[in-house]
């Protein structure tokens, strides 16, 4: 009677704890583990686009949260492609950017990209710890390269004279810019006839049509009416310079 | 017969406090095991270390943790990506990284491998709590690994 009071008593004050003492351990261990599931599915749910762009002094990034999710951007570095390592050693932005579900936000970036060329990759840590990359750009002098000139400007002169050397220079007024903006050409042919492109962005441009270092006048000029030229891009994307040719000799 | 009930009595009860004693004993180092395991385990799952960024021009490499413990990293090699994984280094001082989505780490003097690109950096980490400094071994035992493609 007594020996089996005390295997009770041994049951129910330890292998009954023990007993209850697993189930809670493995309660919180299925908590943790469906807590980890659901947070590697909401890592894995998130979805991010980066679109670099931008106008002649700004680079902008454009963050398209694509995911049913709010998305919290916790740093935004910039990598150099080229050298595989981040501008500046340090986060372009470190400030968080919230971006709701179907949202987008943009973010500049020109101050850690100040006088930098090359290659530049931008990528977004996001809070959940998942990583997003844009698609990498050229940046030359710190602007986007393919920003720069988006506009052509085309100069065409007709009819140069044999042995003469031509000088295209474009003045550009304001804000706008052309590159570059002088080209030298000696003539090789009677009449001969050549045309030059030259990337610019939109505003106003003079172009002058120097012939051996010297102002055409009118006289020498069939088309157009003055020179220098006044273009406006991306309006008035071409200019031609029509001089009145060479006789031919008999 | 009254002395001889006595003393079954008193062996009775003196074998069963004995048997109880022991198996209290057992109970309690099953569960001091079972504890340390569960710890180990749902440490590993609150453990999460991201790389951030890397630079092969001074082999550092930049982390965040963005987990629910502190990570300590004990391992950063960054080898060609043709070339098989070197494993857990111990190549530099152990780094710990606190459990937080604003803040982030320098890790310097990472190990590296020669050969052409691209490199993969390879971190081996490990929940702050579990870390003992004294017992390589076992930190090895529950050490976790992230990877970072570059270059």
């Amino acid at each position: 009677m007594v020996g089996a009071a005390i295997a009770i008593a041994i049951f129910f004050t330890t292998l009954v704890p023990l007993y209850l003492y697993m189930s809670t351990l493995y309660n919180l261990y299925s908590n943790e583990l469906n807590y980890r599931r659901i947070r590697d599915i909401d890592r894995a749910t998130e979805s991010l686009e980066i679109v670099v762009g931008g106008t002649d002094n700004q680079i902008r990034l454009v963050l398209k949260n694509t995911s049913p999710l709010m998305i919290r951007v916790q740093r935004i570095w910039a990598m150099n492609v080229q050298e595989a390592t981040p501008i500046g050693n340090d986060p372009c932005v470190q400030t968080p950017i919230d971006i709701s579900p179907g949202w987008n936000t943009s973010v500049q970036v020109n101050q850690c990209l100040t006088n930098f060329t090359g290659r530049v990759q931008f990528i977004a840590v996001t809070e959940r710890g998942r990583l997003f990359a844009s698609k990498p750009v050229l940046v030359t002098g710190g602007r986007l390269a393919s920003g720069l000139y988006p506009y052509i400007l085309a100069v065409s002169i007709i009819n140069m004279k044999m042995g003469s050397r031509y000088t295209i220079l474009i003045s550009p007024t304001g804000e706008a810019d052309v590159q570059p903006r002088l080209i030298t050409y000696r003539a090789t042919a009677r009449n001969e006839n050549m045309s030059m492109s030259f990337g610019a962005t939109a505003g106003t441009f003079m172009v002058y049509l120097l012939e051996n270092d010297e102002l055409i006048d009118q006289g020498r000029l069939i088309a157009p009416s003055t020179n220098p030229v006044e273009v406006t891009l991306p309006d008035y994307p071409i200019v031609v310079f029509i001089l009145r040719g060479e006789r031919q000799p008999r | 017969m009254l002395i001889g009930e006595a003393i079954l009595f008193a062996g009775v009860v003196t074998l069963g406090v004995v048997l109880w004693g022991l198996s209290l004993g057992y109970v309690s180092i099953q569960m001091t095991q079972l504890s340390r395991e569960y710890d180990r385990m749902i440490s590993q799952h609150r453990t999460l270390l991201v790389i951030e960024a890397a630079s092969l021009q001074s082999n550092t490499v930049w982390v965040s943790n963005p987990g629910m413990n502190d990570a300590i990293v004990i391992s950063c090699t960054i080898y060609p990506k043709s070339q098989p994984s070197p494993g857990i280094r111990h190549n530099i001082p152990a780094t710990r990284v606190a459990a937080s989505p604003d803040r982030f780490e320098a890790i310097s003097g990472c190990e590296r491998y020669l050969g052409p690109p691209p490199y993969i950096v390879e971190l081996w980490y490990m929940s702050a709590h579990l870390y003992n400094p004294a017992d390589p071994a076992r930190n090895i035992m529950t050490a976790q690994v992230a990877r970072y493609e570059a270059g």
